[in-house]
């Protein structure tokens, strides 16, 4: 029974190892798309705004 | 000239917006989603920097506004969860490729199935390198949750590949295979 429980966890941590493999690929392939425009842009005038209304108190704006 | 100007420390959040988009793509699993929620999460860091302390983890402190966000969303618009418990995930079922590895598409179609909170937590802990004392932060909940939750995913991903969690991949094929073999012989028998 010893050797069975053995193979068994060095299955499950090789699916695991798997699991953890793809998991980063998925995520990967997203980091690594180019930014959409738009949102560069949004940073873009945020910090349009923002300089323009220094003096200003923003506020709770959300 | 460079460095006349104090930075504006919200000039680093240009080098997340790839990162939150990868988050947000796999809590939404949608492109346009995702990109109206990291516009979203975008704006309520921009005017809520002030709450964010200085020399902690920026990359959490985003994270965690992204994810709130989206739940936030999700419990507005409840309807729009075509899957909320993964009910229908049962359905799926893939077989590994021929030498046992699991194809990275059937993978996806997998991965897709599973709830946004199983998506979450293995994203988190499993791809983008947190902690899960890191992650209970950010999605507020204690450490233990965080643990449990992941294995229950993992133990959902093994299961929607057809992976019996402890099993050899493809002793579920040998078991179908062998019942098909069997039977004519018992008959013969």
């Amino acid at each position: 029974m010893m050797y069975l429980d053995m193979s068994e966890s060095g299955a499950k941590s090789k699916i695991r190892g798997q699991i953890d493999e793809n998991l980063k690929r998925i995520y990967d392939e997203t980091l690594n798309q180019q930014v959409p425009d738009k949102l560069l842009q949004l940073l873009n005038k945020l910090r349009q705004k923002s300089s323009q209304s220094d003096a200003e108190d923003p506020g709770e704006v959300l | 000239m460079k460095g006349t100007q104090p930075a504006d420390p919200r000039d680093e959040l240009v080098n997340y917006l790839a990162a939150l988009r990868a988050f947000a793509i796999s809590l939404t699993r949608n492109t346009a989603s995702a990109d109206d929620l990291v516009q979203d999460t975008i704006v309520k860091a921009w005017t809520n920097f002030d709450k964010f302390t200085d020399g902690t983890n920026l990359r959490a402190w985003l994270f965690t506004i992204l994810r709130n966000t989206f739940y936030s969303s999700l419990r507005k618009h409840r309807f729009e969860v075509a899957d909320p418990d993964g009910l229908y995930a049962q359905s799926l079922l893939v077989k590994p490729e021929h030498d046992g590895r699991l194809a990275y598409r059937d993978f996806e179609r997998a991965f897709d199935q599973l709830s946004p909170e199983h998506r979450e937590v293995l994203i988190l802990v499993g791809a983008s390198g947190f902690s899960y004392e890191e992650a209970a932060g950010m999605m507020g909940v204690a450490v233990g949750t965080v643990k449990s939750r992941a294995s229950r995913a993992r133990k959902l991903l093994s299961e929607l590949m057809g992976l019996a969690e402890g099993e050899d991949a493809f002793s579920g094929m040998d078991e179908a295979s062998n019942a098909v073999i069997v039977k004519p012989g018992t008959q013969a028998a």
